[in-house]
Parts: C-alpha cells; structure tokens; sequence
C-alpha cells in the first residue's frame, strides 16, 4: 500500500514543477512472452530518455504499479536510481485493473501531498494504464468500479491526466473507455507498438514539462497544423496586401 | 543649426536615447557646442549611467559609437560644472522632481524605452520636450499630452492574426540553403531540436541554421525575421537573427551567431545542479548572471523590443560571464507581437489572453524582470512556491502567497532548503522590492532591478558584507557538488575573461581535468550542451525528448493508434 510517511531526500533539491506520472501495467497471463517483453523494453527505453534529458530528467517523477496475481509497487516515487528499473513479469489469470487503479491514485495522492509538504510545485499527475484484458478475479468489478468512479471525480477536476490504453484484441474497451471522461476513445495499440506508445508519452510529458503544454492538449491526437497551408507565392503575397 | 530650439533655456534634461541614437554624429557635438557656450544645465537621473553600461556591455558594434559620445558628453560638461546627477531612477519620479527647475525641457530620442514609459505611466512633468527623429529633426513639445498626441501608440500589424502558414520544403544535414545575402551554406549537424524547429552547424563556424518545422512560418514570423535582420543587433550574448534562410527560394529559417551552454533552467534548478553545473558557485557568480541577464533584456528594450516570453530556458549559460539570451525570433518587434508565454512568469493580469492579439508594454515586461530576478537570486525556485500552500501553482499566484516576509515572521511556508537563508542574506532593498511585487502587486521598471542588482554585486565584489555565510550560494547551507557535471569544457580551452585566479569558471575547468579519466557514468550520457557541435553524444539521437512531436507540426507519433470503432 502507498506509503504515507514522506521523505525529503526521496524529493530531490530540484526547484522545477514535477510531473509525477503513474504506470499501472497488467501483467496478467495474456501478457506472457513477447507483450511483457515489449513492455520491459518501451519503459526502459522511456525512462531512459527521461534522464538523458535535461528538461526532463528533474523534472518528472515516476511509479511503476503492476496487477496480475496482486497488486504490486515495482518502483514507488523517488525511487529512480542508476541501476535501472526491476523486470516485470507476466503470471496467472487473475486481472485486478481496480484494485491497481487505486493503489495508483493512493501513490499519486500521497506524492501530492508531499510536494506541498515540501513546498514543490506540480503539474497534475498522470495515470497510465495498460491492459490487454477486461477485471477479473474477486470483487473485481466492484473495485473498478470504484476506481472508475474515483478516476472520473478527479479528471472531472481537472486533478488528473488519464491515458487509458488497450492492448490487442481482447480488451474490454467499453469498461476501459469509462476510465476517462475526457478521452473520446482508449488509446488503442498492439503489442508490437508499445515503443512507440513510450516514445509518445516521453515526448507528450517533455511537452509538458519544457513547452507548458496543456492537459487537454494530451487528449487530443490530432497532428496536423489547424491553419490553413499556403505556398511560398501566396504567402508573399499576402504578406505584402 | 536643427538644435537652435535649446537654446532658449536654462535647464535640460537628457535622456539616455539621445546618446545612444545620436553618438558619434554632428548632432551630440552641435549640442554640447550649445549647452558649453550657452551655459546650459545639463540633469540626467541615475538610469542615465546605468542604461549605458547596459550598453557598452553588449560590445555591439552598432552602439560602438555610445562609448565615446559618452566620453565627450562628460569630458565637456563635468569640468563646467554643467552636468548633475538627479539621484532618482524610476520615470514619473524623476520627472515630477525635474518638474521642480524652472524651465526645463527634456531632450530625448522619438523611440526608445522613455518613449514608451512616458505613454504607459503618463507621468505628471512640467516643461517643454524636445524630441529628435531619425534624422536628428527636433520636434518640440509643451506637455506630454501634446507630446503623446502627435506620437500616437503603434497598432497590431495584421500581420499577427493571419491564419495560414508557409508549406516548407523538409531539409535536413546535407541539404545546402541560402542566405538573404546570396551566401550558400551546407547543413552539417542537428545540435539541438524543440517545438519550433531544428538548429544545424554549417560551413560557416560562425553562424548555426535554424530551421523550422512544417507550420510554424507564418507571416508574422516571417515579417518578423526580416525587421530583425535589418536591425541587426549584434552583441555576442545575445543570438539575434543575422540573415534569413531560402531552400529551393522558400522561406525555411534563419542563421544566428552561435551560443553555447545549458539553459538558466538547468543549471539555476536547486543546489544540486547549481554546483554539479558550476562546482564552487559563489553568490557573486548568481548575481553576475542576473545582472548580465539584465543588461542584456534592457538592451533590448533600447530598440523598442519587448522580449515577452522571458523564462529560464531562453537563456544559455556558460559560464557566469558568459550568457547567451536564445529563441530571439519570438521577441516583440514594433508591432508584430511575440505570441508565446508562459503562465510562471508572464503578469497574471495577462493570463487567458491570446499573446499574439495585443502588443505587450515594458510595464507588462517588469513583472517578468521580477520573476527573473528571484527565480535566479533562489537558484531556480518560483516565488510562489510555497509549503503547505494551495492546491495549484495558479492559485498562489493569484492570491500573492509569497511566503517571505519583511519581519522574518510566519516564514514556514518558505520551502526547506536553505531557501530562507538566500532571503534573510539579500541586502535589504532587493527584499523590499521582491516583496512589494509579489505580495504586494506593486511594480519596478526593469533599470530599478538592474541598479539594486549591480549594487548587490558591488557590495560583494568590494567584501563589504562581514558575515562570511553571505558569498555563499547557499548562506549557512553546506551543499557540496554530488555529480560535478560543469558546462564549461577543457576541450574548448576558451578565453577566461577574467583574470581572477579562483574563479569558478577556471575551477570548473580544472576539476573537469581532474575526473576526465575516471568513469563519468550515467552523466556523461546525461550531459548535454546546447548548441555545442563538439559535445560528445549530442547528435540527433540523443533529442528522443523533441517536444515537437506533442505539438502542431510535429506530427509521426501518432499514426499508430487506431481508432477502434472507425
């Protein structure tokens, strides 16, 4: 469970604005082989080129959560070292997406208010959540339920950045999609995508961070400029009327 | 003789734009013939002194002739006793106590930052003004209402609300552009990448390229471009635009002069990568940098400029005596706005506004200033960073939770670190001020920083404060390095400007060359110069962070997600 005592070394002596993410990862039997494989592979690779930038590297602060058997916190806030992050692996049947969704916000709550405790400012938190299937196991419904409810209280206030993501084909998107309330549709990828989903978010939360980027900039995917395109003759002439 | 008008008084007030447009010409030497044979009084307010070391600091061979006209202009008067010094800076002040000698006129230039201060604050001011355009042609005036009527506020080009932008050709390393001036340049390395563009070395080691993204040339930036180029500002700290840059004849960028370092943002970020960046930091080295950083933006102002989008990561340091301002193609320039900002450090009074529908003031720019001030001061931290404050960072600035005080009292929200100490060891009229603005809202012109600022690094230059714990960059704070990481480079052996054997710039050098066999680890991988074609692992691999990809004209990301029910 999130832990509650706060630390101040665990905070940095870094003055930037934080952007604490949260992973909250499925590693369910599906998972198994080369999913989880891609997965270790797109958060390394994520985490790597947070360091490996100067914008980013104080500036944002990330957990990693896991739910397959249990809920589990492969890596709390503050915990980034140099020895790179603990492989995860996929088991069981069970798929506990609630109970890790409010393990996640308990990690994100509890972040937040050792930011203010330490007088740091911050952006509001992200959830990430990657699931390749729909709840299962004991009460699981009933849980995600209330972490449904309590990620739609949050994102309503604008205290939360959620990406829910779908893996492959068997995913219940219906449940998935209610997760957010602001995201029209899960992000949808196959597993063979995952580095790309990680480059993404990398990019998205170096937007956030060193372009002030704003959060409802993060729902929407649209890539195109909205301005209208016009060639060099043109603009040149309407540069001179 | 054009300047025939002064002679009917006894007493003139010169304003600092009058030397700067007018040193060096016949204008100054008709002048000071008038004012010596006549026997005119002569009053300028202390920003007189001030604006010009903001200018001869700059080296820029546009305002070399400044230098000697100021020579001139004291060399003439002093001996004559004809020359005073009113102890005053701020604007309205000076004015409403020179409204005090009896037929006074003020000479000043038509463009510049009195210019504009006399429009923004409408000063109360007794006397007539005399106002010389480009051509040295004097204007005459008998109250700045009469003065502000016939100078009437520039308008927002429309320029700055066209929505179409130039489809430019993509060009990458290898590709050869051309200048304004016909000179053709080879693209040979991506040193950095961002939002906007991609900045290239080329053939000529002088200039970098930057080159834009698709989307991003419209045609205020454009006709930006262009005005700067013909400005030609030309200090070494500062990258103006030098020429614009055509690929297959369409606009794609433009060339600058090259600097080098790492952003404010990243070396004034807590004491960590304070002293990780400049080992032995000395609180001397912090207001160095702020007062170089000063010098530079009124500088600016000078030319009718408002930078806008002042922040921590438009500026490279290299050292303390080496700063670079950088990203000048979004300045304000005349009328064409600079449409960016951020919410930490633009006036809230600004917020929600659209940046590129309104023309900023050099009022709305003090607040910056401010920011700037106590942003580097604290070594990174925001004013209203604040313990145990309000929910969001918007919140406590809006209610000026500042949670330093001028009694020392109720001073736990001040965030742990040391923080109070900088405060409690900052000469007491910086207090004041940072303390009238942020919880006071009240507001100081960007010249009263700079002269407490420049007092503040006299005092610790000449040792005047005994307590030991004041030149440290940390006052009672013993932080020591933890990954000495320091921007400057032995490789580049550059010239250290100053001849103090202890300086930091020196020592980082050389602590640099001490660790250079000892495996550097996770911070060589980490380290990264801005701008520096010769840093190691700074190719276009290492930029996996390009912001662009999140942004308009970014673009590729996002072509993997599916939308599921299509």
């Amino acid at each position: 469970m999130a832990e509650n005592s706060i630390n101040a070394s665990d905070f940095g002596t870094s003055t930037k604005r934080r952007l604490p993410i949260c992973f909250c990862l499925d590693t369910s039997g599906s998972m198994m082989g080369n999913p989880i494989k891609q997965l270790n592979q797109g958060l390394s690779n994520f985490i790597a080129s947070i360091k490996a930038n100067d914008d980013t590297r104080s500036a944002t602060d990330i957990a990693i959560i896991t739910f397959g058997s249990s809920v589990e916190i492969v890596m709390p806030f503050g915990k980034i070292g140099n020895e790179g992050l603990p492989e995860i692996n996929a088991s069981t049947t069970m798929t506990p997406i609630g109970e890790g969704i409010l393990t996640a916000l308990e990690l994100l709550n509890a972040r937040k208010e050792g930011y203010k405790e330490q007088g740091i400012k911050y952006y509001q938190p992200w959830l990430v959540v990657i699931t390749d299937g729909a709840p299962q196991g004991p009460n699981a419904m009933a849980n995600m339920e209330l972490a449904i409810k309590a990620c739609n209280e949050l994102e309503k206030e604008d205290k939360l950045v959620i990406f829910n993501i779908g893996v492959g084909n068997s995913v219940d998107f219906d449940i998935l999609k209610r997760v957010s309330i602001k995201r029209e549709e899960p992000i949808s990828v196959s597993s063979g995508d995952f580095g790309k989903l990680f480059e993404f978010l990398g990019s998205s939360s170096s937007s956030v961070v060193s372009s002030g980027m704003s959060d409802d900039a993060l729902y929407n995917l649209s890539t195109e400029p909205e301005d209208e395109s016009v060639d060099v003759d043109d603009f040149f002439k309407f540069m001179e009327e | 003789m054009a300047l025939e008008v002064i002679k009917n008084y006894k007493s003139l007030i010169v304003d600092y734009s009058f030397i700067r447009r007018f040193g060096g010409t016949r204008i100054l030497s008709e002048f000071l013939d008038i004012v010596t044979s006549e026997r005119i009084d002569v009053y300028v307010s202390r920003s007189f002194k001030l604006m010009h070391y903001c200018v001869i600091h700059q080296a820029d061979d546009k305002t070399s002739a400044a230098a000697s006209a100021m020579r001139d202009f004291c060399t003439m008067l002093l001996p004559d006793k004809l020359l005073h010094s009113v102890q005053v800076t701020e604007t309205s002040q000076f004015l409403a106590k020179m409204s005090l000698v009896e037929g006074v006129c003020l000479v000043m230039a038509d463009r510049g930052i009195l210019m504009k201060r006399l429009r923004e604050k409408k000063p109360s001011f007794i006397g007539d003004i005399c106002v010389l355009g480009e051509d040295g042609a004097p204007a005459l005036y008998h109250s700045i209402d009469e003065l502000l009527a016939a100078n009437p506020e520039e308008q927002l080009s429309t320029l700055a609300s066209a929505d179409k932008y130039l489809d430019v050709p993509f060009c990458n390393i290898g590709d050869t552009v051309t200048t304004g001036n016909g000179e053709r340049l080879v693209l040979e390395k991506r040193v950095s990448a961002g939002a906007e563009g991609m900045v290239f070395t080329t053939t000529d080691p002088k200039v970098v390229a930057k080159i834009y993204h698709k989307g991003i040339i419209t045609p205020l930036r454009w006709k930006k471009l262009q005005t700067q180029v013909k400005m030609g500002i030309n200090s070494v700290g500062i990258c103006w635009p030098k020429d614009l840059i055509f690929f297959r004849n369409v606009p794609v960028g433009y060339t600058m002069i090259v600097g080098k370092g790492k952003t404010l943002g990243n070396v004034f970020d807590g004491p960590d990568a304070l002293l990780n960046a400049i080992p032995d930091c000395k609180r001397l080295d912090i207001v160095t940098t702020l007062a170089d950083l000063l010098e530079k933006y009124i500088y600016l102002h000078m030319f009718g400029i408002v930078a806008g989008d002042i922040q921590m990561k438009n500026a490279l340091i290299y050292s303390p005596n080496s700063i670079y301002l950088i990203d000048m193609d979004s300045v304000q320039v005349g009328n064409l706005p600079c449409p960016v900002g951020t919410e930490e450090f633009t006036d809230p009074k600004l917020w929600g506004k659209n940046f590129a529908g309104f023309l900023r003031k050099l009022e709305d720019e003090d607040y910056s200033i401010a920011m700037l001030v106590f942003s580097i001061l604290f070594c990174g931290l925001h004013p209203f960073a604040t313990r145990n404050g309000a929910e969001t960072l918007r919140e406590e600035i809006l209610e000026k939770n500042f949670p330093y005080s001028l009694s020392g009292v109720s001073e736990e929200h001040i965030p742990k670190g040391g923080y109070d100490h900088i405060w409690e060891y900052l000469p007491d009229n910086l207090r004041s001020m940072l303390f009238k603005t942020f919880r006071g809202g009240e507001s100081y012109e960007a010249i009263e920083w700079y002269e407490a600022v420049s007092a503040y690094k006299d005092a610790l230059s000449a040792h005047e404060y005994e307590d030991e714990e004041a030149y440290k960059a940390f006052p009672k704070m013993d932080y020591v390095a933890t990954d000495p990481n320091p921007i400057s480079k032995p490789r580049f052996t550059p010239p250290v400007k100053t001849s103090n054997p202890d300086s930091p710039f020196k020592k980082a050098v050389e602590s640099m060359r001490a660790s250079e066999t000892m495996p550097s680890g996770q911070s060589a991988i980490a380290r990264r110069i801005m701008y520096d074609p010769n840093a190691p692992g700074n190719n276009l691999n290492n930029n996996k962070n390009d912001s662009s990809d999140g942004n308009k004209g970014g673009g590729g990301m996002f072509g993997i997600f599916k939308n599921r029910r299509q």
